[in-house]
């Protein structure tokens, strides 16, 4: 019985009896009500200079 | 924006619903997604159908735009409130939305100054960079971000 823990960021670790081990990346369009606009927004930001925070 | 905004919902940490009661009642929701850079998300709004489905592109004209706009901008206070350090992006979802949303800001600029930086994404869309929002740029912003002064 694997078990499947979750970090922080949202990704799952799944860790089986062989000690293999399984990372699956959360993407933040999978929990929206608006996957299209968050998918083109990260888009446009990614190629984006932003001011520092 | 002296406006008396909907009162408004809210589901669980990021979403938030309201009824526009203008010329019929329309369920309006606001959502903030985090984005993939630290403290960035996405706010996402649009009209909620019947069927369960979003409609962000639909254009109500139910008569109070004022009031859902000020609803709207109550509804980003709470979420920044909050989430202390959190940056909003938004766009509208067409250009000619964008360009209202602007023209929003622009007019209500000295106003949402006194709490919020209000900065934009300025073109072009191949290497576009952030700025402090211009209320005299002539031409139209690809995005824009407030983030709640400290």
């Amino acid at each position: 019985m694997p078990l499947v823990k979750k970090t922080r960021s949202g990704s799952s670790v799944k860790s089986t009896a062989n000690k293999a081990v399984i990372v699956t990346k959360t993407r933040s369009t999978d929990k929206t009500s608006f996957p299209k606009k968050v998918k083109a927004m990260n888009t446009l930001l990614a190629k984006a200079t932003l001011l520092s925070q | 924006m002296n406006t008396i905004p909907y009162l408004h919902r809210k589901d669980g940490l990021t979403r938030y619903t309201f009824l526009s009661a203008g010329r019929r009642p329309v369920e309006k929701i606001v959502e903030f997604t985090p984005l993939d850079f630290k403290n960035l998300y996405n706010l996402g709004f649009g009209d909620l159908k019947a069927d369960g489905k979003i409609d962000d592109k639909v254009n109500s004209n139910n008569g109070d735009i004022i009031k859902v706009l000020a609803t709207v901008i109550h509804i980003v206070q709470d979420f920044t409130e909050t989430n202390s350090g959190a940056k909003i992006a938004f766009k509208g979802s067409t250009r000619e939305r964008t360009v209202l949303y602007q023209r929003i800001i622009k007019t209500y600029l000295t106003t949402f100054k006194k709490d919020f930086l209000i900065t934009a994404l300025e073109g072009p869309v191949s290497q576009p960079r952030e700025t402090l929002f211009d209320p005299q740029y002539k031409g139209t912003y690809l995005a824009f971000f407030v983030k709640r002064k400290p």
